[in-house]
């Protein structure tokens, strides 16, 4: 009894540690297919460049967008601090669908960091804590 | 069409713990019990919220007891309610399989359940928004409203 409940633990922990790996593989392989698919396609000019900008993509009906602008209002008061500004531009992902598209958007929220030049930078589909946000903000300074 | 009120985003974190917690113990315990009961909590909470057992239980008792600190925001309920109904059918599907002939498949289908309810408890990637956001891109009639 005890032994099959030793086993069921570890492999609870074994597919727990295979789905996090599965995870972070799949958003990483999707940043890089974001960051390519920027620097082969212009931007649309509703696109500010010149200075690094957080996108942001939400929709009205989306469960995650309130407490993802909390977080990236945290992350500009955080930046704030040490004299730095954090721009944001807000697009609504089924209305800009062709941007949407060229971001790679799955889900909202989803918060794209493109760097002066207008290349991505960092690509988090789905809620994203401040701190990740200044700690990506900050790489690329 | 979504309607927009105050919502404890704290109520919908306690509400994934108890999922994640109800279904794995069931899978470790080897109890097809604990994840049936999770889901019928699902399905009845969604069809009438006085039956939203774990969401009672962070009102009457997590709350009060300062357990976990109330986040509340204007929000939208359709895509919560949907991923809790969505939640509850797979989770539903699960416990049947396990109580019939396929216990294999029933413990696959809870740990999905469990595995799309960490990712959004731990990693923020909300499944049922996923499938949502997807349907309205889709134009899927009831997905999609107007900006605001």
């Amino acid at each position: 009894m005890t032994q099959t409940i030793l086993q069921r633990v570890f492999l609870s922990t074994e597919i727990f540690l295979a789905f996090v790996l599965v995870v972070k593989s799949y958003s990483t392989y999707n940043e890089w297919k974001v960051r390519l698919q920027s620097r082969k396609k212009r931007l649309p000019v509703t696109v500010e460049t010149g200075k690094p900008i957080l996108l942001y993509f939400w929709t009205s009906d989306c469960a995650q967008c309130k407490p993802q602008e909390r977080q990236i209002e945290r992350a500009q008061a955080i930046l704030q601090q040490s004299g730095k500004t954090l721009k944001i531009q807000k697009f609504d992902a089924l209305e800009e669908h062709v941007l949407a598209k060229l971001m790679n958007v799955m889900t909202v929220p989803t918060t794209v960091l493109l760097n002066s030049h207008g290349n991505v930078t960092t690509w988090n589909p789905g809620l994203t804590p401040a701190d990740t946000i200044v700690k990506q903000y900050l790489a690329i300074q | 069409m979504s309607t927009t009120q105050l919502l404890d985003h704290s109520a919908l974190k306690f509400n994934q713990i108890s999922i994640i917690t109800f279904t794995l113990l069931g899978f470790i315990l080897n109890q097809p019990i604990l994840p049936a009961f999770a889901a019928a909590v699902l399905i009845a909470g969604s069809i009438n919220k006085k039956f939203a057992l774990f969401k009672l239980t962070y009102a009457h008792i997590v709350k009060p007891l300062g357990l976990l600190k109330p986040n509340i925001v204007e929000d939208s309920t359709a895509p919560h309610e949907f991923a809790q109904l969505l939640g509850g059918i797979v989770l539903g599907i699960g416990s049947l399989l396990l109580y019939t002939w396929q216990p294999l498949f029933g413990w696959i289908f809870a740990w999905i359940v469990i595995l799309l309810a960490a990712a959004n408890l731990f990693l923020g990637f909300c499944a049922g928004c996923f499938v949502y956001y997807q349907l309205g891109k889709l134009g899927v009639p009831g997905f999609r409203t107007q900006s605001q």
